[in-house]
């Protein structure tokens, strides 16, 4: 009973990392729920609590963050149905009273209604005026921060020079031919893109196989003029190949090219 | 033409009523900071340059807060007054106003939102016995 009880948990320990859960519970906020969490303690603070359950925190900040995302929502849809991308102060304060309808809304039944009449508007504004305000405790930098990425360059910015004819010069540019690996047989996998992985794995290259590199330098080289003594085989497809790309090339043969077999050790 | 000149100005001082408000908004500085209200509406899709609406919303939010921490507050108080008029050592320690999962759910049934937690997890067969007849199940289940 005991050990059925233990490998229980374990599942329900692992079905809990492995499941991510696709409504709005998603806890990987965590830093917004942290502040909703502070921003709560502090009015219950000033309601007149003077200590709480952290469970009843968490439900309670759960709560109002799900509450301005309705909010938003509604307002958002009102104003969709409005024919407006933008949200303006009518539809903010049609979600309020969306969200308020259990209570009832008072001066809602008037047609020719100013919006500020309205009781909910009026509740806002007597909040408003009764109590101090209570900054937020902490300062909070604008989130989430939005990383600038370099990407890798167009032809143009390079200033290189695009092998094909269909090829536009404002098209990213291809990697250098050194990342290439499809030559040797030594199988390393440097079939990356991104620029740091290149850069690390250049620097690993460069460090054990200096041969390779070399030799991959001259077929390179010797693929745009067009023809070499290394190329077996056909040599108009090869030098087709080796000019836009060295994986459409035709497959040599076993024997036909010197390749040097170095371990490879990486890290 | 006089109702319509009437209902005219009566929207001049709905719209100067309105901005009113907004501004008066803007004096007022939230205890929910305006970073966090604009990161769940950007969630949602809520799409507004005006920095009015977001305090708009955060102040909303604000109250909605305080009504449900006061109506949880009047439920702490009132269970504390049942308590206080049978001990009065209780009274000295029950000063402390603490915010539970008990009262929290239930003011927040008022609002339509229904948190309910369980009263004790069963994970042994002895569990929510109380402890005078607890040893006696234990010794009957081990003679078993």
């Amino acid at each position: 009973m005991k050990d059925g009880g233990f490998e229980n948990k374990k599942e329900l320990e692992n079905s809990k990392n492995q499941s991510k859960s696709s409504k709005f519970y998603i806890k990987s906020d965590d830093f917004a729920l942290a502040i909703a969490k502070v921003a709560v303690a502090q009015v219950c603070e000033s309601v007149g609590f003077q200590s709480f359950q952290h469970s009843a925190l968490e439900a309670l900040s759960d709560i109002i963050v799900w509450y301005i995302y309705n909010l938003g929502k509604t307002a958002n849809f009102n104003a969709n149905l409005a024919g407006r991308v933008e949200a303006n102060v009518f539809d903010v304060i049609q979600g309020l009273e969306e969200l308020e309808s259990g209570l009832g809304f008072a001066g809602a039944s008037d047609v020719n209604r100013c919006v500020a009449n309205l009781g909910i508007v009026r509740d806002i504004v007597h909040f408003v005026g009764d109590g101090d305000d209570i900054p937020f405790a902490y300062e909070v930098p604008w989130f989430p921060v939005v990383k600038e990425w370099k990407g890798i360059g167009s032809f143009w910015e390079k200033g290189e020079d695009p092998h094909e004819e269909h090829i536009p010069s404002w098209l990213p540019a291809f990697p250098d031919p050194e990342t290439y690996a499809a030559r040797s047989s030594v199988g390393n996998g440097t079939m990356t893109a991104s620029n740091e992985v290149k850069n690390g794995l250049l620097r690993v290259e460069r460090k054990i196989e200096r041969p390779l590199l070399n030799f991959q330098q001259q077929f390179a080289h010797n693929g745009n003029e067009g023809g070499s003594s290394h190329v077996v085989g056909d040599k108009g497809k090869a030098k087709e190949a080796s000019n836009s790309n060295p994986y459409l090339a035709a497959p040599l043969h076993f024997g036909e090219k010197e390749v040097h077999v170095s371990p490879v050790h990486y890290g | 033409m006089n109702h319509n000149r009437q209902s005219n100005d009566g929207k001049h001082d709905d719209d100067s009523a309105l901005s009113d408000f907004l501004a008066s908004l803007m004096d007022y500085t939230p205890t929910i900071p305006d970073e966090l209200v604009e990161h769940y509406l950007a969630k949602s899709g809520f799409q507004c340059p005006d920095v009015r609406l977001i305090r708009l919303v955060a102040v909303a939010t604000q109250k909605f807060v305080a009504e449900v921490a006061n109506d949880a507050l009047q439920h702490c108080k009132a269970r504390q007054a049942a308590v206080v008029k049978d001990k009065r050592e209780k009274q000295q320690k029950d000063k402390r106003l603490i915010l539970t999962m008990d009262d929290l759910s239930k003011s927040l049934l008022e609002y339509g939102v229904n948190v309910k937690q369980q009263e004790y997890f069963a994970d042994s067969p002895l569990t929510g016995i109380d402890p005078a007849t607890r040893d006696e199940v234990r010794i009957m289940l081990l003679l078993c």
